[in-house]
């Protein structure tokens, strides 16, 4: 791939910067350089993009995109699991390998390519205390491989109604209460540190060893492998983050507890009644990813949902991202929910920032997404107007620098299958 | 009696004028004028605002399904009846729900309540105002249309649990519904040859008022197979239809407007993809273009109810003109529901309900600031002052 230049557009990079006229330069997938001046090399192929908008590819730090359907009648056997006997049915699986329930070739990607959304964190659901593994994925490439961003990316966590309700009322097991749920959380990580610390005086008493007799018998047997613990040992060594759903106030306050007393990193995730709170969020900087408020209020413990959270939260600086939550809200309406925030409050430039830069750095991935600077992928959208105008329209999708959507030459897959019909209103 | 002048309004049926006034008494509109206000009467200034007939939703289990209380509020479906044609939608509606309150304040001021889709015939419908201590006292029109669901209702019930008893596909609960249409054709047939030997029957009552074309059937069609079927029965048996669901409803739109059947569609802003397969976020306006009448839909509470202006708003961004966008959330559900003459535009004589938006409701920045139900104040958005507070107020 060579050079290929976008210009005179409205860019938004994303991070807060607005570049009237500009000019977006990409080479090999990459961005080279943005900005109103930009040498363009000779052999650059030229799109002009004069009175378009550009910015960059929307990320959803929050969804279930890509691991089921309903219609295909896989609702929640995607969801569980955990492949080792001992947790496989239990409210506990951080090692429950979610990677093999991802379908590269899912109908969800392309409705996210449809709704500019570039960049996926897509995780177990909210049924068990501790879920399991996240991945981050494109929804385009020319392989798994070439599509994933990062696996692990995270491990997910539950709170409040939903672990109460897959265990205490569903199976009659524990956890069946709020107690039992950070009970559950509170023993694995336990087991985790406790596993944390055989390890480690295996590993003195073997460096002892070696230093000393060297005698085969006195060599040190090294302590039994728990794989289940191996992601909980990561995050407690910081080197994987927690991704926690809650709702209520009184159960976030519980997870900065536990947070407190283990020493994580971790974000809220939904974070409904955060805004109760939100001098305790904001005093230990823990980044919220804030949705659906698209939905109705579907159990008691939503009861303060709404998109007015994202603006409050904003502007006690705290770290926001916006999610649907997909397919609780179709991930193709993530920018109408950024619009709907910004409609309660939410700064014009935190709305973009919350669906883009903001989200790739919750989820751990601004290196390479979220906006447009040089070195980044050239994950970027065309719009007719800035995408927060509930009118405005998408018109043009790119993924590492190539075209993946077209509004203009987009066919539905009803087009496909009834092509005269599909003709007779396009010539309307 | 009381004015609102000095507002953008937007009549829906007679175009928008640009600075104009809105009298109002005892509940209904008396005049509507470019202008000023007629000297002596209590004036609300709108500054300029835009004044929108109140928004209405055609098809919500608003009240019926209640907010953020699944377990014990979920009224909608009596499901363990298989067919209750004189179940009652008024009977379930609780005016305390929050999601009222959510209604008013997005300027959605009438909604039709519904029995859900999980019953062949699931009763009654009622068409309500959004605000009131009593149902009663929302009550527009009562047993306004017959809900029918003939169209794999099984495969919902299989989510939650194997359904008690058949049916299990849709040529069973079309059986049903059919059995339930024969019953209530002898029950005529009965009633007009020895009415001193007919004992009232509840629920034939409701199937005699759809075959004798009283109250139109309001049947769920969320795949293309599902309206054809629909309209050939209400062909067969001679009922008026009004469709409901329609996300593939694009592939049938020339059956549809042949047949004259209104269309409420969607919700688009929702999982269509769990109903069909082949829908489109412009399914509405392919229907609209091809000649149907639509009415917008939250189907409440697939969408949250506020968020019918915004639905609308999504279909000007997939390509529907702004008017037709709008008349689909205000005239044509109030057409539909045969209340054409009392709701859904800003016309003499008509409710007076009426919304002051900040700005145009398809703005990304609007908010309702002020809303009146049958000429009464029932949402002020927190720190709006008109000056008015002594004024009309008094006067409402």
């Amino acid at each position: 791939m060579a050079w290929q230049a976008y210009t005179g557009a409205t860019i938004y990079t994303g991070t807060g910067e607005v570049i009237e006229g500009g000019t977006l330069l990409v080479e090999d997938g990459r961005v080279a350089a943005v900005g109103r001046r930009v040498d363009i090399p000779s052999d650059a192929t030229i799109t002009d993009l004069g009175g378009k908008t550009v910015v960059p590819g929307f990320v959803e730090a929050h969804c279930h995109a890509a691991v089921f359907s309903m219609s295909d009648g896989e609702f929640e056997t995607d969801m569980k699991g955990g492949k080792g006997e001992k947790t496989q049915q239990g409210p506990a699986t951080p090692d429950f390998d979610f990677l093999y329930n991802f379908n590269p070739y899912h109908e969800h990607l392309e409705q996210a390519l449809q709704g500019g959304v570039t960049t996926l964190l897509t995780r177990p659901g909210s049924g068990k205390v501790i879920g399991g593994m996240e991945l981050i994925t494109k929804p385009v490439g020319r392989s798994r491989e070439e599509m994933i961003v990062k696996y692990p990316a995270g491990i997910k966590m539950a709170f409040g109604e939903n672990p109460k309700r897959a265990f205490g009322v569903s199976r009659r097991q524990s956890p069946s209460t709020r107690m039992g749920v950070a009970a559950t959380l509170r023993e694995r990580l336990n087991d985790a540190r406790n596993y944390m610390a055989r390890q480690e005086a295996y590993q003195r008493r073997l460096a002892e060893w070696e230093a000393g007799s060297r005698d085969p018998a006195q060599r040190p047997e090294p302590p039994a492998a728990d794989l289940a613990l191996e992601p909980l040992v990561k995050l407690l060594r910081g080197e994987l983050w927690a991704h926690i759903h809650v709702h209520r106030d009184d159960d976030i306050m519980t997870i900065l507890r536990i947070g407190d007393e283990f020493g994580f990193h971790y974000t809220l995730e939904h974070a409904t009644s955060s805004f109760r709170v939100v001098q305790e969020i904001a005093a230990r900087n823990v980044p919220c990813v804030v949705g659906p408020a698209l939905v109705t209020r579907d159990k008691i413990e939503c009861l303060d949902q709404g998109f007015a959270t994202p603006g409050i939260l904003e502007k006690e600086g705290i770290k926001i991202a916006i999610t649907t939550d997909h397919p609780v809200v179709p991930i193709d309406l993530l920018r109408m929910s950024a619009a709907l925030a910004h409609r309660e409050g939410l700064s014009a430039e935190g709305t973009l920032r919350a669906i883009t830069s903001g989200a790739a750095e919750i989820i751990g991935v601004a290196d390479r997404v979220g906006s447009l600077e040089p070195g980044k992928d050239a994950d970027f959208q065309v719009y007719d107007a800035w995408p927060f105008e509930l009118r405005s329209r998408l018109l043009q999708v790119y993924v590492n620098g190539e075209l993946a959507y077209d509004a203009a030459t987009h066919r539905e897959e009803w087009e496909v299958h009834y092509p005269r019909l599909a003709e007779r209103y396009r010539a309307g | 009696m009381f004015a609102i002048t000095n507002a953008r309004i937007y009549t829906i049926t007679r175009g928008v004028i640009s600075r104009g006034t809105v009298v109002v008494d005892q509940g209904r509109i008396v005049s509507v004028e470019q202008g000023e206000a007629p000297a002596g009467v209590k004036t609300i200034d709108a500054g300029g605002r835009y004044l929108f007939p109140g928004f209405i939703d055609a098809y919500t289990l608003l009240g019926v399904h209640e907010d953020a209380n699944t377990d014990m509020g979920f009224d909608a479906d009596e499901y363990p009846m298989i067919s209750g044609p004189g179940l009652r939608a008024l009977d379930a509606v609780y005016p305390a729900d929050i999601a009222f309150r959510d209604a008013v304040a997005a300027g959605v001021t009438t909604v039709m309540a519904s029995p859900g889709y999980v019953n062949v015939v699931g009763g009654l419908t009622a068409v309500i105002k959004t605000a009131g201590a009593t149902v009663d006292e929302m009550l527009v029109k009562d047993n306004a249309a017959l809900r029918v669901a003939v169209s794999g209702t099984p495969r919902f019930m299989f989510y939650f649990g194997p359904p008690p008893v058949d049916p299990r596909d849709r040529a069973q609960e079309v059986a049903i519904f059919e059995s339930e249409l024969q019953r209530g054709r002898e029950y005529l047939a009965k009633k007009a040859a020895k009415p001193e030997d007919t004992e009232p029957d509840l629920h034939l009552e409701a199937i005699a008022a759809l075959l004798e074309g009283r109250i139109p059937a309001l049947a769920r069609a969320p795949m293309n197979h599902d309206v054809s079927n629909v309209l050939y029965l209400s062909r067969k048996w001679g009922f008026r239809v009004i469709l409901e669901g329609l996300y593939e409803g694009h592939l049938v739109a020339d059956e549809i407007a042949g047949a004259g059947a209104p269309a409420v569609v969607g919700p688009m802003m929702a999982d269509r993809r769990f109903y069909s397969r082949y829908t489109s976020a412009r399914t509405p306006a392919l229907l609209a273009k091809a000649g149907v009448k639509i009415a917008l839909t939250t189907g409440h509470p697939t969408l949250a109810i506020q968020f019918l202006p915004v639905e609308a708003a999504y279909q000007v961004q997939q390509g529907m003109s702004e008017d037709e966008a709008l008349r689909a959330i205000t005239i044509n559900p109030a057409e539909i529901l045969g209340l054409g003459e009392r709701l859904g535009s800003i016309e003499a004589r008509k409710d007076a309900d009426l919304v002051l938006f900040s700005s145009h409701p398809f703005d990304t920045k609007a908010k309702a600031d002020l809303v009146f139900i049958n000429g009464k104040e029932v949402y002020r958005r927190d720190g709006v002052d008109l000056g008015d507070r002594a004024g009309a107020g008094g006067a409402m």
